[in-house]
This record gives C-alpha cells, structure tokens and sequence, in this order.
C-alpha cells in the first residue's frame, strides 16, 4: 500500500469494510508511536467491539445456576397460558407434537435458547445440567460463558488493549465519544456489565437523564447483571424518551427472563402498531405464541412475517412444521422445498422433507431424502435421523428395520427418549416383557415428560397384574395430558380392580 | 438465505496484486463523456493510485477498458458533477474531481473517437493557509441551492470541512462532532450538510449558518488571528469575523453507527434522509425526526437508493434501496418491505459498493464493487442458488453385493438376538491311554517331600529287588486345541474317586497350542489307596480354559482305570458266605477269557497258581488291596456253572462283592455287544429269591452305631476338654495370686485329665476312621444293593437313577447331614409321590423339613422295605407321561 495514504485514514476505511483484524494491527501501530491519539484509540476500541459483536436481541440460552436459582419469576404457581413453565395445554395438539429434549413442543426451527428454555414442569438438577444437544451440558450461567469467551479472545491477542480496572470512568464519561467506543467495548469484547453500569450511569448523569442511548445500555448492563427489574425501568424510561426498535427487543428479554410472556407479548404488539413493517417484532410475537404454545396465532404472525420479508428461514420452517402436525404434510413439503431452493441443505431440513414426503405418500422420494440426511449428519443429529427411520420403518410394517433403527438410534444419542419408548412397544410385540418393561422406565426417566411411556408401562404392569404401579404410572400420564382417552380408561377399570380388591 | 442469485452480465477484476484495496467510495458511474454509442462510465479509482474507466458491453474484453492511468497518489475518492467553470474552454460540462490524501484535483474527459483522456482543470491544496490536513471523504452538491453548478465539500480526518466553489476555496470550518469523521452528504432541499459524528448523532449544517459562522477551534481562532494580521484580505476571513459559532441546525441520536447517508424520496413525496446502521437502516425528514426505522438482522456494508425504472410517476418517483450485506447478499426493499433477495455470483465476497444505473443492454443494471476487487455488472436473475453441498453418488452400486451384505448382517443381528447360543468351535479334546500292566512299584521314599500321607495310605507291593515299594500307574492325557492361535493357562482337573489317590489333583498348563499341532501329552500317576474299597474305575478329568473374549470354557473326559489296579487274581478259594446267582440267557464265557487282562498281568508262576488244572475259566478269585480290621484281605470269587450261562458271586464280605459284580456285569455286557451287536438281546436276571435286605440292614446299623459312637466320644472329648480348661483356669488363678491357697492336687487332676484328653482324642480317631471305612463298606453294599433291584426288576436305566438318587450310594458324612436322614427323606418322598398308593395324590410334595438324625434307624429301615415292597409289586419309579 502506497505510504501516502494516512494510516488513520486506511484503518477507518478497513472498519467500514468490515476488514477488523487488518484495522485493529493498524490502529496497534499507530497508537505505538502516538499512544494519546484519541481518535485512534477510539477507532480501535470499536473495531475490537464490532469484531466481538453479537446479536443479542435473540435470547441466549440459560445456564444451570438460572435454572436452578430462578427466583426471578413473578410468579411461582403460574395459571396456564400465563408463563412460559405453564404453557396453554392445547391438548388436541399434545399426542402428535414431539417435544424438545427440555420438554417443550418442537417449533421447527432451533434458535439460540429456544430449544433449551425452562423445561416445562418438574426442574430437576438432572435436567437443568443436560444441554440442549445429545451429549453437552449446559454453561454453569450465561454471564459464565461470556467470561469465559472474553478472556480467550484477550489473551490470543498480545496483552491487554485497555486495562479497564484502572479506567477512570468518570473521565471517561464526560468525554461522550469515547465514552460511546468504551461501552460497547466493556460489554461485547471484556463482558464487564459491572464497569459497564458504572460508565453508564455516569454517562446519563451528564446527559442530564435525557439520553435514551445511555438509559438502553444502562437498561442492558442491569439485563446482563440479573437485575431484571431495574433493567426494566430504564428500558421503559429510554422508549418514553425515543421509541426504537432495539429497546424494545431489550425489554422483551427482561419479560421473558421475568417469565411473563403476556406483558412481552403486549409491548411486542404495541411496538408493532409503532413498527408495523418489521419483521422481527412479528417474529418476536410469533415465538412467545409458540412458547405458550398457541399454534394458531403464532402461524398467523409467521405469515405476517413472511408477506414483508419473504425470506425468513425461521418463518418458513416454523410454518411448515406447523403444518405437518396440523396434517398438512403436502404444505409442509412446499415450505421446506422453498428451503432447499434457498440454498438450505442440512440434515434436519433432509429429515422433515423424508417424513413429508412419506405422510403425503410419495414413497420413494421418503427413502432417498432420508439417506441424503444420513449423509449430511454428524453425531449430534444423526440419532435424530435414526428415530425417524425407525418411524417410517413401523409405519410401512417393516418392524426389523424399525427395531434396528431405533436400536441404532439410541446407540448414536443415549437420551433419545421416543426411540426407547418405541424399542419397548417392538419389545412388546416380541412378547419380551421384561426388556420392554425396562425400555419404557429408561424413556421414562430420561423424559418425565412424555405420557407414552408412562402409559405403556402403565399398560404393562396391568397386564402383568402389577395394580399398583399401573395406577401410579397411569396417574402421572394423566398429569401430563389429562385428556388422554386410554388412560382415562384404563385409570378407571384400574380403580375398579383395586376397589374390588378391598 | 436467498432464493435467487444474482446474474453477472459484465465483470472484470481490479486487482493487480492482491494488496489492491478500494474503498467504499472510490467508485462512481457517470455519463464523463458522450461516447457512441452514448453509455454511462464506469469510474473507478484504486488506494494504489489506479484510475481506471469501464465501459460494460456484453462480451468481457480488453476494449472494454477505455482509460488506465496512473495518478500516482492514492485515489481516496471519486465524485463527479458540474465542476467545470463555464468559462472555460472545455468540451465537457461534466467533470471528475479526484480526492488525494492531500489535495483535491478535478479533471475533465475528453474523449477523441472513443479514446479517452485526462485533463487537469484545477487543484486544491487541502488546509486551511499552509497547514495541511488529511481528507477523509466529501460530497458534492450546489451549495447555496446554486443550480448551474457545484461545489466540493472536503471533510478532513479531524472533523473539518473545506469547502470549494469550482477553482475557489470558499471556507472552512470545524464541524462540532467527535474524534472521527463520519459520511457527509449534501441536502439540496434543506441546503445544508448532513453528517453523523462519533456520538452517533445525525447532524445537519446548513450552509448558509456554516458560512457566517465563526471557527470554534481556539488554534485555530489564534492563527486566523495572526492570518489577518498578515494579510487581511485573506478571502475566507470575511465570514470568519462573524461571531457565530459552528452550530449544527438540529441532531438526532440513532445509536448505532451509521455507516452511510444518502438523500432520497423512498415515498415518492418528499425528500428522505436514508441512514445505513451497522444494524438497522433509519428514514429521518427533514426536521431530523425518525420516520421509520427497520432492523435488518444482517451485517451492512453499504447501500444504494435508486429510481425503480418502472415507477409510472415520473416527476417525482419512488426510490428503491439496495443493501449489501456481509453474507453477499443484495436486499432490496421497496420501502420497508423486502421485494428481493439475491446472492452475488462470487458466493465468498460482499460488494462494499453498489449503484444502480441505465446501460446500453439494459435499464436498471446493478453494479458492485466486491471487498476482492471485482467490478461487475449484473442482473437479478432468477436463478436458484446451487445447492450448498452437493452430495456425492459415489461409484456404481453393485446391488447383489448390497444384498449379500445386508444378509449377512441380518444373520449377525438374528443371532445376536436369539436366545440359543452356539458353541464355539474352538474346544479342548482330550484322550486318555491306560498302560496293560501296572507300573514298577516305586520305592517308598520316592514320596517323600510332601507326599509322605499318600504313601502312607498307598498300596504297597514287592520291587523287583524285593524291597517294598508302591503300586502306581501311569496314564497319558492327550490335549488337543482345535482352535487357532496358543491357549494360555489351562487348568486341568482330575475328580478321584476315594480308592485312588494321586499326587496333584490341578494340573496347570501354561501354553497349549491350537491346531494341527502335535497334542500334548501328559502322564499321570495314580497310586491306589489301601484303606478302601472300591467303588467306581472312573476318574473325571476336567480342562478349563479362556476364550480370547475371556468366556470360560472347559472340556472333560473320563480316565477308565484298568481292573488289575484295584485288585489281583489269587488261587481260588471258597467263603460263600455272602453269595448271588446271576443267569443269563446266553452261552457261558470263560472267565479267564472275560478277564484275561487280569490274567496277562501275573507272573508265570502265579498264573499256574491261578490256573491250576485249567480251572480258571470256571473261577476266579480276586483279592483287594484292602484288608478288614483283623488282617483278612478282601476277596471275591466268581464261579461259572460249566453247563448254562449262570455266574456265581461270592464273598466272606457283602461289600467286596460289589465291585467284581459290576465288572461282571459291563464285562457281560460289553462281550456281547462286541460279538452279537448292540441288540444281542443279552438278559441278566438275579436270581435269587431275595434281596439279601437284612445284610443291607446290618451295614447300615454298622455305619450308625459308629455315627453314635463317634458323636459319643466327642461329647466326651468336649467334656474333658471343659474339665481340662477349667483347672488350667484355677490353676493360673492360683499362680498370679501373690497369697495362694494350696494347689490341693490340682496339679495332679490336671495332668489326668490331659492323658484323658489323648485317650478320647485317640479313639475319636478311631471312631472317625471306623466311620469312614464302614461308609465305604455302606457305599459299596447300597451300590450292591441298587444292581440288585435293577437286575430283579428289570428297571430301566431312568429308573434306577430314580432309586439311586433317592437310596444315594454317595455315603458322606459330615456334622450337618448324615446319610441316613438323607436315605429316609428320600425314602419317604418316593412314598409320597410316585410310589404313593393310587388314591394319594400323586404329585403331593414332600414338605420340607429340617434333616436330623434319626434316634435309630428302625423307621428307615421300614421305609426301605416298603419301597421295595411296592417296587416287587409292580410299581413304577417313573411317573407315565
């Protein structure tokens, strides 16, 4: 590069195009020579926070001490449809909609914290440490794992670019550009919301509390701190001030994290009315529907959502999975086709296009795609790719394949409750009672969230003329969807025999 | 994600090394110059100095470069406009003003039959009077609402502006902003200056209050100071006499920074300010209030507005925006909302410029500037975009190679899951080889150094020198592996019965090789007790090994130990005290022939001893090792009456008839089936009117009577072992005791009572040894006693385990359960079940009870005699089916 160009110049043309570890060395070398340049130190300061950047209006998945220390919930005997833990039961729906290894309804598409929120009911420390994929564990707490992230990424660089701790913040904060680099450099590349909170508070001090940029970082440093509630108060100070669509999404975290989806999901359509034309409010409003699971509102906001952006995977892909457990499976196989010509091609999105293809009948596409899967998987869905095999396998009669495949299945993901709870009914078939016996409790304690099982066991024990834990099995299956015909009967010729036993 | 691509129609790469870099606005697209046909420029220039101008056709070629020069300054940025004084003598209304680091040049096109060229119009200097500062970008517009033409508006690197008016510099000012300059265009309406500054504020100038106002900068304020003094008819010194500061006319916080600004009317009404964030893209009026903002979701990089060529409004249309993003896309949104998607063809790169503009081909063609020096010309074509991975076929599949397999694994699964196991192949067979004749006795203290209790107990037999020595034999014990590879740690057992001894009953191997390989051998030497009868000929021989997999395996045989180590021919003597008649249906068969390996074994002259006058095919009388209490050997005679097939077995004892019995018997057997076939139809009756049950009687009253004794005796050992520990007590009392009393004779009961104790002990021995030599005598009389009902009756081989495994000839006693209370329990289950009477219930079980020995054995013998009673009745020992 020609000499005459000024490096200052160079390094904020390279920050532009998003060349951030060129204009972070530039900037290193300029600062060696003239270390007081401020408008240098700030350029660095943000390119090390946009290289650091990460899109936190998606919510993060939580770590163990959230869900084992929640006491952040309003309220902890939640009436149904009230919180994400009690989810309005749609109980047409709960026989044929797979869940999550947490618990909750798949919705078709696996974003950040959403196939490992709060399990339903019944926390246990068990179920609070397994992480959402087979085989992980959860980080110890969210702000845990940033630490951690932050210090690796110093210390592949050479030292520290800002020794924060001897930061006088308070200087800072009266010098509003620099204080603007430091904020985002605190909160995205040290991860320190504590120097953060105090940089801000300091900043909204000077602007005489008039700012709504420092009440919305003041609001993220609280967010970030756990301390929900005051982040919630300066959020809602910074919209008052000036309405943006990034607070917003701030602030619903703060109600999701308080678990109180209804108040996320009123602000949400407010800021609709205020944004009608964005995509992602629709989309937020689209997944608390989903969390609650409201299927048909939450579909109807994903078509919103895909009139203004016709491109939306999550929209798409959530649809179509609606679709397919609402029968639909034609549509579904539109949707996930439109995926495949945008240029998705994964394993899972292989997998629902072999199973839409298989419940609309065309039977021969079913086994390809599900090959073409097998071959884009890796461990961590390749048990998932298995099950559904298993599936068609019982499904066409072929209960040889099935029965290998599911064995298969829980070979590769040990957690994979249905294929146990599967592998027992085949077992039954069999007449092996005992492995089937044993098949169900393993899919019953990996999932206490699952009715099949604990209702198969129920029909076994019966059979087998153990009244008693039939009647505790089929008790429990009742818990979990009371509107189940067959143990409903089965409880009541259960209560019967046991009446007439005494 | 997009659906489509974008499809080039026109491309070239600007890279002449690969350190070649363009900014975000070193590219523009211009009418310079009027060509021919007419067609829009393309202008760009590189860091490097490179200004090159393109015109797209639709066949990449050299032609399509139609300028290259070097300006050798970096190109920081290009604009084009009415920058040409109309005075002057240029062909061209259009001009190219070119931002250096330092200064700012504008030229003009000039084209001569399609061949361009350059020409310098004028430069700037950049700084304010001698002091230079470094530009960092500008904009162009006609400030002041000027129409004819347009001025130049230089931001420095410091947030200054330098303002120029054609070939005059007008003035410059210090914008109030932050550290770092940020994009800067002009509003014609407003007639002001829009920029954003590092509080990532939007900020308008107007010009006309930029113009008046007064440089806020102090330096700068002292060197304008001395600037008048020296030459107060500097130009730019009449505005800055004003007192007004430097004031920006309204600002707006977007909170973000903002990469890009452009003014357009995305409506179709009014003039919108379009603010590209790193996040969202904001629409601002003219007042500085958001009009909407729109979060993207996507890294931006820059962005257009352009007119939709189909817009039917003419005067004033609708402008249309194009954001590149950092994943290649282009996202096009009519207003708010998305109306296409498309990936740039070079999947890899992001374009960090784009514009919108008519060329000859085509209206409405996108040009982008990628981060890798890609100029290009595309259209948005509807094209899918290729699949991300493509899944490889792979060869030919052999489909009866498939199916071959997948049998063979469903073979493996299927047998994994049955629940028949196969044995392995891989076992150990072993072979045994018994020599003809005994081995040469070996010398007593042969045994000696550990083995001292087998000599002991073993038979004893002349040596050749006439020394005494002991009867031994040795066996070989042939092992062979059948599987592959070498056996590790075999372990071979041998189960003896009493009347044979051996040295070491665990053999253990270390390496047995699998194979072909030659078996290998082992010789064991037996010696044969001389305090037993005996009762079996069979050792079982055991071979336990590890598979690879660590299963456990094992092999058996069984060592048959020849007659003549157990007993030997003597002249023939008469004691028919106890004697049997046993006919068959057969010829009679001579004994010397039945037994002549006993009769190959002696030495000649014991032979003519034996055989005196032939008289050996007719009897024959053998002679055990052991001898009964008072010295007498055990014999045993078998005669043959010389007209039918009637043998007769006799005795002075019952129990050494057994023995003789039984080889009489599989002897019989075995010659017939070897010279008549398997179904010679050979019968062996008893014949004798009855079972001789009262000499069963009698041993087992023996066996019981020394049961009792011995349990007496040791209840009198216990006791005078209490009695003897009692005075060692007193007498250790007495000895720690500093003022004993007197032993009054302590001393002397204490060593009585330990003569005592010996005494006791000694005959305990002698009970147990009694007790163990009358088992035997029990065992072998039961065994006598079971081929006695076999051969009456006729019982089948079921049946008689049946018998056997009730009325045990196993005699074992031990504290917990003595064989007579096991005889009478079973005794007493055969009544109950299937010897019960027909009214009985048949399958009643016997309940369960807690063995104890019997106070006599009266009530056993009872049960005895009722069993074989039914059984003479008819009864039968199987239950029919």
């Amino acid at each position: 590069m020609p000499s005459q160009i000024d490096p200052t110049w160079l390094a904020l043309s390279r920050l532009r195009r998003r060349r951030f570890t060129e204009c972070i060395d530039g900037c290193t070398s300029i600062l060696q020579t003239s270390p007081y340049d401020k408008a240098v130190w700030s350029l660095k300061t943000l390119a090390l926070s946009a290289e650091a950047y990460t899109d936190e209006t998606e919510m993060e998945e939580e770590g163990v001490g959230e869900l084992l220390l929640d006491d952040n919930a309003v309220a902890s005997m939640p009436r149904p449809g009230t919180s994400l833990s009690a989810p309005r039961i749609n109980t047409s729906d709960q026989g044929i909609r797979p869940m999550s290894s947490s618990g909750r309804p798949n919705t078709g598409f696996s974003r950040p914290g959403s196939s490992s929120t709060r399990p339903i009911s019944g926390m246990t420390v068990d179920a609070a440490f397994r992480g959402s994929k087979p085989g992980t564990s959860r980080p110890m707490t969210t702000l845990g794992r940033e630490v951690r992230l932050g210090t690796a990424s110093m210390n592949s660089g050479s030292g520290k670019f800002i020794e924060i701790d001897k930061l006088n913040l308070r200087k800072y904060a009266s010098r509003p550009a620099l204080a603007i680099a430091l904020i985002d450099y605190l909160l995205f590349v040290e991860v320190n919301p504590r120097k953060g909170l105090e940089l801000c508070s300091e900043a909204t001090q000077r602007a005489n509390y008039k700012s709504w940029f420092w009440k919305r970082k003041l609001g993220q440093c609280y967010y970030k701190l756990g301390l929900y509630r005051d982040a919630e108060k300066q959020l809602r100070s910074s919209l008052k001030e000036t309405p943006m669509i990034m607070t917003y999404f701030d602030l619903v975290k703060v109600y999701l994290k308080l678990d109180i989806p209804n108040t996320a999901l009123s602000l949400l359509l407010s800021a609709g009315e205020q944004f009608p034309m964005e995509p992602r409010i629709l989309l937020g409003i689209a997944r608390i529907y989903d969390m609650l699971g409201d299927v048909e509102n939450s579909s109807a906001a994903y078509k919103k959502v895909l009139q203004i952006d016709a491109s939306s995977i999550e929209a798409i892909s959530c649809l179509a999975s609606n679709s397919f457990y609402t029968d639909n499976p034609e549509i579904s196989l539109r949707y996930y086709r439109r995926l495949l010509q945008m240029g998705l091609s994964s394993t899972e999105l292989w997998s629902n296009l072999g199973l839409s293809c298989f419940h609309s009948s065309q039977f021969d596409m079913a086994l390809s795609c599900f090959s073409r899967a097998l071959q884009l998987s890796n461990e961590t869905n390749e048990g998932d790719v298995w099950y559904n095999i298993g599936l068609t396998g019982v499904s066409i009669g072929d209960l040889a394949l099935a029965y290998q495949a599911f064995k298969v299945a829980v070979s590769i993901d040990k957690n994979c409750a249905e294929a146990y709870a599967n592998l027992g009914v085949l077992d039954l078939r069999k007449n092996d009672w005992e492995s089937a016996q044993a098949m169900f409790e393993q899919a019953k304690s990996l999932a206490p969230f699952l009715f099949e099982p604990l209702y198969n066991l129920a029909l076994l024990q019966w059979k087998r003329g153990n009244l008693e834990g039939a009647y505790e099995n089929v008790k429990q299956s009742l818990i979990i969807y009371p509107d189940h015909e067959e143990s409903l009967a089965l409880e009541k010729e259960l209560m019967g025999s046991l009446m007439g036993l005494r | 994600m997009s659906l489509f691509k974008a499809k080039d129609y026109w491309s070239t790469s600007l890279s002449s090394t690969s350190l070649t870099e363009y900014d975000t606005s070193s590219i523009t697209i211009a009418e310079l110059t009027i060509l021919d046909p007419p067609q829009p420029q393309i202008i760009t220039g590189s860091l490097e100095g490179l200004l090159r101008i393109h015109v797209p056709n639709s066949e990449a070629s050299a032609k399509d470069l139609l300028l290259e020069e070097d300006l050798g300054e970096p190109i920081l940025s290009l604009k084009t406009g009415k920058f040409i004084p109309t005075g002057s003598n240029s062909a061209a209304s259009i001009g190219l003003a070119i931002l250096h680091p330092k200064k700012l040049v504008v030229y003009e096109v000039i084209s001569e039959s399609n061949t361009l060229s350059l020409r310098k119009c004028y430069e700037h200097g950049l700084g304010v009077r001698g002091k230079h500062f470094t530009a960092a970008n500008m904009c162009k517009g006609g400030f002041g609402r000027d129409e004819l033409r347009e001025g130049i508006c230089v931001q420095s690197l410091d947030s200054r502006v330098q303002i120029f008016d054609l070939d005059v510099e007008s003035f410059s000012r210090r914008l109030v902003g932050g550290l770092l300059p940020g994009p800067i265009v002009y509003h014609e309406k407003l007639d002001a200056f829009i920029t954003f500054n590092s509080l990532l504020d939007v900020e308008c100038y107007s010009f006309s209050a930029l113009a008046s106002a007064k440089d806020t900068n102090e330096e700068d304020e002292e060197e304008d100071k001395l600037a008048n003094l020296k030459s107060p008819n500097h130009p730019s010194n009449t505005s800055v006499s004003s007192s007004k500061k430097v004031q920006a006319s309204w600002s707006t916080n977007l909170g973000e920074q903002i990469i890009d600004i452009q003014i357009g009317s995305l409506e179709g009404s009014s003039k919108d300010i379009v603010c590209l964030g790193t996040k969202c893209i904001f629409a601002l009026n003219d007042l500085g209030s958001i009009k909407w903002s729109k979060f993207l979701g996507y890294e931006t990089i820059s962005f257009t507005l352009f007119s939709n060529p189909k817009s039917n409004n003419t005067t004033s249309p609708a402008q249309n925006i194009i954001v590149s993003g950092a994943d290649g896309n282009l996202n096009i949104y009519r207003s708010q909302k998305l109306i296409w998607k498309a990936k740039l063809a070079d999947p890899n790169s992001f374009s960090i410029a784009t514009f919108v503009s008519d060329f000859e081909c085509s209206k409405g063609m996108i040009t982008t500037l990628s981060d890798d020096c890609r100029l290009s010309v595309s259209y948005l074509g509807t094209e899918s975009e290729k699949e991300g991975q493509v899944v490889k076929e792979g060869k030919e599949i052999n489909y009866d190679d498939v199916d071959e397999e997948h049998r063979k694994l469903l073979g493996i699964i299927r047998a994994s899951q049955s629940d028949t196991r196969i044995e392995p192949r891989e076992k150990i067979i072993m072979r045994t080889q018994v020599p003809k004749r005994l081995d040469e006795p070996d010398k007593v203290h042969v045994l000696d150094g550990g083995f001292e209790h087998l000599a002991e107990k073993a038979t004893r037999m002349p040596c050749s020198d006439g020394s005494e020595g002991i009867l031994k034999i040795t066996t070989k014990l042939f092992l062979t592996y059948t599987g592959t590879g070498t056996l590790k740690d075999v372990t071979v057992t041998l189960n003896l019965p009493d009347a044979v001894m051996t040295k070491d009953t665990c053999i253990k191997i270390d390496k047995l090789k699998g194979g072909s390989a030659t078996p290998m051998i082992i010789d064991i030497t037996f010696y044969a007790n001389a305090s037993v009868l005996p009762t079996v000929d069979t050792v079982g021989v055991t071979a336990m090994f590890f598979t690879a997999s660590g299963e456990p395996r094992t092999g058996t045989t069984e060592l048959k130990l020849p007659l003549f180590f157990f007993c030997r021919l003597q002249p023939a003597t008469k004691e028919p005290t106890f004697k049997f008649k046993l006919d068959t249906n057969k010829q009679p068969i001579m004994l010397a022939g039945l037994f002549d390996d006993m009769m190959d074994v002696l030495m000649d002259e014991e032979r003519a001893g034996v055989d005196a006058s032939g008289t050996a095919n007719y009897v024959l009388t053998f002679r055990y090792w052991v001898a009964d209490p008072n010295g007498v050997p055990f014999n045993a005679t078998v005669l043959l009456s010389k007209t039918s097939g009637r043998y007769r077995v006799q005795s002075h004892s019952m129990p050494s008839l057994w023995f003789i019995s039984q080889c009489l018997c599989s002897r019989l057997t075995a010659y017939f089936e070897n010279s008549e076939g398997a179904n010679s139809g050979l019968e062996l009756n008893y014949n004798e009117p009855h079972l001789p049950l009262q000499d069963f009687y009698n041993a087992i009253d023996q066996h019981f009577w020394w049961r009792l004794k011995l349990a007496e005796n040791l209840s009198a050992q216990n006791d005078c072992a209490q009695q003897f520990r009692t005075i060692q007590k007193r007498l250790l009392l007495r000895f720690k005791d500093r003022n004993a009393v007197p032993l009054q004779q302590l001393d002397v009961l204490l060593a009585e009572t330990y003569h005592k104790l010996l005494e006791l002990s000694k005959e305990v021995e002698n009970a147990q040894w009694s007790l163990k030599s009358s088992a035997n005598e029990l065992s072998c009389t039961t065994l006598l006693i079971l081929l006695f009902i076999k051969l009456r009756y006729d019982m089948s081989e079921e049946e008689c385990e049946v018998l056997s495994s009730n009325l045990t000839p196993n005699v074992s006693d031990c504290e917990a359960c003595g064989w007579e209370e096991m005889v009478d329990s079973g005794m007493m289950s055969l009544l109950r079940t299937v010897l019960a009477k027909k009214n009985q219930d048949q399958t009643a079980s016997a309940q369960g009870t807690t063995l104890q020995m019997p106070q006599d054995t009266a009530k056993l013998k009872k049960h005895i005699s009722i069993v074989v009673d039914r059984i003479h009745k008819g009864a039968r020992l199987l239950a029919d089916e």
